[in-house]
């Protein structure tokens, strides 16, 4: 007989599972090597059990084996379908039991009783009979969640309920303001919850440019946030393409800030990391981080404001998450010229786009329907993505030193590439 | 440290609170329904029987059906998790389009003894555009309400719209969401006018009113469109397949595998977004190759054919 539970214990596993079908959507099951059969069989059908409306199961070319996919079209959701897999949690009797029952004990607003009180009322109000340590441990552990409040007189130790949502004033206004934020905002599957705890729906709102596997990396930013408001340093295990197979690597820094692409549906940490010779910030990819250790010691403010203010100022010379030079010993800025053709009677927004989408680049009108955009950066070839979105509008590119020089070789090897891929495209379309 | 992963957010708690606070008998009927209803696709294997045997006493049970031991369910007070995003929320410019500065007062008031989640310094948008909608103009705020008020009422509205040119136009328009942009940091109306599906960014509106009741809220007006269906080919070079699956994981798609490292995707879109795909796959440059629609590749084609026309580059 099956041991298969629809929920679970530990969400680690499954949050990988659920990433890859929804993310690439054609694995089967030899895509997940070194897991057996039997788990990744239980944890797809748990998959298929918490979104049954999403998932599609199909064959690969030639049939040769079953994969499943999840359809999601994020633009059309009133939420995210994904933050189920917060709701999965596994329970005990004993849990269920003294949930209900001492959240109802103590609903009153003025309700307040010792632990010993209530495991004698647990016993003449609901005839169940809990041990005093148990009725204990989940009051703390309630306290703990901020869902009890304590007041300690002497020796002993009073229980009574927290704030309510109802009791918030301005409760409906509220309401909508969570029903858009759940989808749009960090950690919005805790907006989620306070939805649902309150049988509420959004039917208003939608977000566009918004990445539903964000949410399963929710509970290390949690940890990261938390050690950000610290000042704590962290202790990483990150296991990315490369080192898959193995339990990942160690990488141990003074988490800093969040860095969020809106396009490419990646969030990072920016961490300052000191090696043995150098101290240089870096970020890390928060669905590459399995396990976030908070290290107890904490960096003195003094300090981590100053590593804070010279992060400012570095990354407004970072395009996007890289703060490496591209040619080590050669200078650590770029100028990036791009020149682009617009028609300035019908295609005004074309400037704009540059302007509104540049991260702070100059733009300058130079000739009739001709302009340049400037941007001084620490790795042009991050920019190579949206400079291609120009295509077909691009006059010239060249990257320069800050010295004003142009880099020769540098500029020769990335415009070659640009060129070269350029050229793969003209191949492919028939031009 | 708060725990995000935790029975008190779990769908079968839900569950049994529903059933607790439901006020008349409670049928098997019933039970099998709220489950069904509530619950995951297998809840009513695993939940199901453990309720109609009432495993948990949690019901008493009278001539064949059951009645709530715990009468009106539980209302749960709010975690700590939840006061302090709440609180981290209040923080951001755009709560201000839902209640005043008095009001987000008040409410931080009453969450004064925790600490907001999240600041709003923590996190760094890097390629979000920097022309987002200013959400402190007044002008701004009572339009964004009007539409709000609009929709929940099934409402039709009265707009004095800035077309592209700075022409202003008179619309009168069936309003059904509202849609945030995280790379624009905008708010854009989605609405039908007669049979036509519309799209207006509420920064545009010179003037909103509330018109004469609507028609039709629930049928044509959300009624969406056959989406547009784009097919590429993904060659799985300088890890490209993996930027391509979460650059378009907010599209719905279909991948498979081919051969030689080679991926067919299939992505499904509106028309509308049309333009803002075509330049996203060319950032991909020859690492993505449009095989399919017709007219798709025919945009492709213009694009490059324009930039092979403009030699200097050569």
């Amino acid at each position: 007989m099956s041991d298969f539970q629809e929920l679970i214990k530990n969400i680690d596993k499954c949050r990988d599972y659920v990433r890859d079908f929804f993310v690439y959507g054609f694995k089967s099951r030899s895509d997940f090597p070194g897991k057996s059969a039997r788990t990744y069989d239980d944890e797809r059908r748990r998959i298929v059990s918490w979104l049954p409306d999403y998932v599609r199961e199909d064959y690969s070319e030639g049939g040769k084996s079953k994969n499943i996919s999840l359809q999601i079209d994020q633009k059309k959701l009133d939420t995210n379908p994904l933050f189920r897999v917060w709701q999965t949690k596994s329970f005990t009797d004993k849990d269920l039991m003294l949930h209900f029952c001492l959240l109802k004990l103590l609903e009153k607003k003025d309700a307040e009783y010792s632990a010993a009180e209530l495991t004698d009322l647990l016993m003449d109000e609901y005839a169940y009979e809990a041990d005093l340590q148990s009725v204990r441990r989940k009051c703390n552990e309630y306290a703990e969640e901020g869902l009890l409040k304590i007041r300690k007189e002497g020796k002993s130790i009073f229980y009574s309920r927290d704030l309510r949502f109802d009791e918030l004033p301005y409760a409906e206004e509220l309401l909508d303001l969570i029903c858009c934020f759940q989808m749009d905002q960090p950690l919005g599957v805790v907006g989620n919850t306070i939805l649902t705890g309150q049988k509420e729906k959004n039917e208003i709102f939608h977000v566009k440019h918004g990445f539903p596997t964000f949410t399963l990396e929710d509970e290390v930013l949690l940890s990261l946030l938390d050690a950000i408001h610290e000042k704590k340093k962290v202790k990483l295990r990150v296991q990315n393409n490369r080192n898959m197979e193995r339990e990942g690597s160690l990488k141990t820094g003074l988490p800093l800030q969040i860095f969020v692409s809106t396009r490419s549906g990646r969030r990072f940490v920016c961490m300052h990391m000191e090696g043995r010779k150098t101290a240089h910030f870096t970020c890390l990819r928060l669905d590459q981080i399995k396990e976030v250790n908070v290290l107890s010691v904490e960096e003195s403010e003094d300090r981590r404001q100053r590593l804070y203010e010279r992060l400012m100022e570095e990354k407004k010379a970072v395009w996007g998450v890289s703060f490496a030079p591209l040619v080590p010993g050669q200078g650590a800025l770029q100028k990036v010229v791009l020149t682009i053709y617009a028609d300035e009677q019908i295609e005004p927004f074309i400037p704009q786009r540059l302007l509104r989408e540049g991260e702070g680049g100059s733009v300058e009108r130079i000739a009739q329907d001709t302009f340049r955009y400037e941007k001084t950066v620490k790795d042009a070839m991050e920019m190579f993505p949206w400079i291609r979105s120009f295509t077909g509008r691009i006059l010239d590119l060249t990257i320069y030193g800050t010295d004003g020089e142009e880099l020769t070789e540098e500029n020769e090897r990335l415009k070659k590439i640009f060129l070269s891929d350029l050229k793969k495209m003209y191949d492919m379309y028939g031009i | 440290m708060e725990k995000l992963f935790s029975e008190i957010y779990n769908r079968y708690f839900g569950i049994v609170n529903l059933l607790l606070s439901k006020k008349g008998p409670i049928t098997k009927k019933l039970l099998q329904d709220t489950v069904q209803k509530n619950g995951f696709g297998e809840s009513l294997l695993f939940l199901l029987p453990r309720l109609s045997a009432n495993e948990w006493e949690l019901f008493e049970e009278k001539d064949g059906v059951y009645h709530s031991r715990i009468k009106g369910g539980v209302k749960q007070p709010l975690s700590r998790l939840q006061k302090r995003w709440l609180k981290a929320v209040l923080e951001d410019p755009r709560a201000s389009l839902f209640l005043e500065k008095e009001q987000i007062r008040k409410l931080k008031g009453s969450l004064q003894e925790v600490q907001p989640l999240f600041a709003y310094q923590d996190f760094y948008y890097f390629d979000r555009f920097s022309d987002g909608d200013d959400y402190t103009k007044e002008g701004y705020r009572q339009h964004f309400r009007t539409i709000l008020s609009a929709i929940r009422n099934g409402q039709m509205l009265r707009i004095l719209y800035q077309a592209r040119r700075g022409r202003n136009t008179k619309l009168l328009v069936q309003p059904y969401y509202l849609e945030y942009s995280v790379k624009n940091d905008c708010y854009r109306l989605l609405c039908r006018r007669g049979n036509q599906r519309h799209t207006l960014r509420v920064s545009r509106m010179q003037k909103v009113e509330i018109g004469e009741n609507a028609a039709d809220v629930d049928g044509m007006m959300r009624k969406e469109k056959e989406p547009e269906k784009v097919t590429l080919i993904v060659k799985d070079e300088r890890n490209a397949m993996e930027r391509v699956m979460l650059q378009f994981a907010d599209y719905r798609k279909n991948t498979v595998r081919l051969e030689d490292n080679r991926y067919r995707c299939e992505i499904f879109y509106d028309k509308d977004d049309e333009t803002e795909l075509l330049i996203e796959i060319l950032s991909f440059g020859p690492m993505l190759q449009v095989i399919g629609n017709e007219q798709f590749i025919k945009l492709v084609q213009e694009r490059l054919k324009k930039q092979a026309a403009l030699t200097s580059m050569a």
